[in-house]
């Protein structure tokens, strides 16, 4: 264990590994830039999901509020049923059901609205689940011309 | 000895940090899986795994001990793996060849083998990261200390006991004062790797 073989030994490990050690490092090149990538796909995933999930809880409310119910199959029977309705009525050579739909969508939502108003003033219940509540802007205009024409 | 950079502290968590980090340490790390492991592609790749070890656990990194240390012990965990893998495969490859002829040297392996790197590749793997981190790359007791996971207080011993097990390999007699490479330098082929798995995992 002497000076010597230290020396020796320092020299043999710098004429091996110097040529290894002197050459430029690509971080582009890495492999943990695989991982980097990875996880930022992931990131972007996540953003996607939260953003349709917050999409999907707006749409819910609209209906809700439309249909009076929190029950998703309340909603869809009621249209369904409305649309029915509004083709029966449809007169020949009368093209389009939107506005026969959107005015019982509108009519229904005034009938909603006064029921929870009347559970409001009955009890704390009907306050608790918004009785109260004016509800949604197009809930509150005055009924259209088309409302006292349908059956 | 190779000089070392100066570099400024380092964010963890900081991606542009660890490109940086990356930049100025990833050639000084294969050195030392080079002195340990003895072939480039080995090193290039277990080099490589040891970034995505340390990406992966880098918001987690405590400046108190330095980077490059901290880079080192993973990269020495990879490298003991590694060698354990490549034993495992040697002795199969053994039994496999069992009453057969046995080949002869592919002339590639020997190409570019000096003695220095077949004895470190035969000595156990923290051994010859201590000589490496020590004689080549300039580390301190503290920095070897944390490279090699063990007490700074007993890292003079091992350097000691690592070199006298390394002029062993060489074929000196370590009680006579070095006087260069003996005459029994080099004879050894690649496959007669001593297998000392728990004398490695000691350190």
């Amino acid at each position: 264990m002497t000076a010597k073989f230290d020396q020796w030994l320092e020299d043999e490990l710098g004429r091996t590994l110097t040529p290894i050690v002197s050459q430029p490092a690509r971080p582009g090149q890495a492999r943990y830039q695989v991982t980097r990538t990875h996880r930022l796909s992931i990131g972007r995933k996540a953003v996607v999901s939260l953003a349709t999930a917050t999409m999907a809880l707006a749409a819910s409310a609209v209906l809700a509020a439309a249909s009076g119910s929190l029950n998703p199959q309340a909603w869809g029977q009621q249209v369904g049923s409305a649309v029915q309705e509004c083709k029966t009525d449809l007169q020949p050579g009368l093209h389009g059901i939107g506005a026969c739909v959107s005015a019982f969508a509108r009519q229904h939502g005034q009938q909603m609205q006064t029921q929870h108003g009347a559970n409001g003033a009955n009890g704390a219940a009907g306050q608790k689940h918004g009785g109260n509540h004016p509800g949604p802007p197009w809930l509150r205009q005055q009924p259209s011309p088309e409302v006292s024409s349908t059956p | 000895m190779e000089p070392r950079p100066s570099t400024p502290a380092y964010q963890p968590g900081s991606l542009y940090d660890f490109d940086r980090l990356y930049r100025t340490s990833y050639p000084r790390i294969l050195g030392t899986l080079m002195g340990v492991l003895g072939e480039r592609a080995a090193a290039e790749d277990c080099a490589q795994e040891t970034f995505v070890n340390a990406f992966r656990s880098w918001k987690s990194w405590k400046p108190d001990a330095p980077a490059e240390a901290w880079l080192h012990r993973i990269a020495l965990n990879i490298a003991i793996s590694y060698r354990r893998r490549a034993r495992l495969r040697e002795v199969g490859e053994l039994v496999r060849r069992l009453g057969r002829p046995e080949p002869g040297s592919d002339p590639a392996d020997l190409v570019g083998r000096d003695d220095l790197v077949k004895a470190l590749r035969r000595i156990p793997a923290p051994q010859a990261a201590a000589i490496v981190l020590r004689h080549y790359h300039g580390y301190s007791n503290r920095e070897i200390a944390v490279a090699l996971g063990t007490p700074e207080r007993t890292v003079g011993s091992r350097i000691a006991a690592a070199k006298r097990r390394l002029q062993r390999e060489l074929g000196a007699d370590p009680a006579d004062s070095f006087t260069g490479p003996g005459p029994q330098m080099g004879t050894r082929g690649p496959s007669d790797v001593v297998i000392d798995e728990g004398r490695e995992a000691t350190g």
